[in-house]
């Protein structure tokens, strides 16, 4: 099938629901999982105000920071090549795909060594409260980015592979809404989790 | 490729970059009387923030009435419970 590029009135813009109406429960869903984690986080962050500031000195904000900043700019290129894509630019669509790939790839990079300080340092999801939630919240958002990462993947392959179908567009705004759940989770917890008092 | 740039997600992105960074220099330069009101301000810039990558990245400016209203009411209702949670909070001594 010929690219059908979903443009209303030369503006480059989804007819109606982005994606797959299922992409959306998933979305919204977990969306409303990581609002009961983040009401809990912040009754425990008031409540045990300093074991949680004195805990919460240990981290870099520097790197969650880093890390926001990535995952806002893979997103930008992820929205980008949707529009390519919409627009037939598969080779656009491609490259901008590949790139907010790797930068979600240095997010898991950064995490990891986030963690790996952690463990060397012989603090685990044990040691206190703190740690519990900053391991099992920023863990549990880490699942979603691996899934995201592996979901960019298996679009830029299906780019790729073939000219864009209808259903290709639909496919990748499905999944593009994915990655910007992953990103707008992050976009709480960097500040609830580093920078809360 | 900088044409494919030149569209209102670009300067969202943008204004996103710049609110992070007002986040990370207000979570750690508030000084200590502060430091309440820095809390509460780094969390609604959050959700605002949230409410820009839908509207924008997710294209839900565009989107049908229903899920634009559901991420809406998300953004607004997180927000405050985030806020009302970590205000009422009873304080350890």
């Amino acid at each position: 099938m010929r690219a059908d590029p979903a443009r209303a009135a030369g503006q480059n813009r989804p007819r109606g629901l982005p994606g797959e109406e299922g992409i959306w429960v998933l979305v919204l869903g977990d969306m409303v999982v990581f609002a009961l984690l983040f009401g809990a986080f912040a009754y425990a962050r008031a409540a045990s105000s300093e074991a949680f500031t004195q805990a919460q000195q240990t981290l870099s904000v520097t790197l969650g920071a880093v890390n926001t900043l990535l995952l806002l700019t893979s997103s930008l290129f992820v929205a980008q090549g949707v529009h390519a894509a919409r627009a037939g630019n598969r080779q656009g669509a491609e490259a901008l795909l590949a790139l907010g790939w790797l930068c979600g790839v240095g997010f898991v990079g950064i995490k990891v060594a986030e963690y790996a300080e952690k463990v060397r340092a012989g603090v685990s999801v044990l040691t206190n409260e703190f740690f519990m939630y900053y391991f099992f919240l920023t863990g549990l958002h880490l699942v979603h980015v691996l899934i995201g990462l592996g979901v960019l993947a298996y679009l830029y392959r299906r780019t790729r592979a073939s000219e864009l179908s209808t259903k290709d567009v639909v496919a990748l705004e499905s999944g593009a809404s994915f990655w910007h759940l992953v990103d707008l989770l992050w976009i709480v917890l960097f500040p609830l989790i580093y920078l809360t008092k | 490729m900088a044409a494919e740039f030149r569209n209102a997600v670009t300067w969202v992105w943008l204004a996103l970059m710049a609110a992070t960074l007002l986040s990370w220099a207000l979570g750690v330069r508030a000084p200590v009387g502060e430091q309440a009101l820095a809390t509460a301000a780094v969390m609604v810039i959050a959700f605002v923030k949230v409410r820009f990558v839908g509207l924008y990245f997710m294209e839900l400016r565009h989107a049908p009435s229903w899920l634009r209203l559901a991420f809406e009411a998300w953004v607004v209702i997180a927000c405050a419970a985030v806020l009302a949670l970590y205000g009422f909070a009873p304080r350890a001594a």
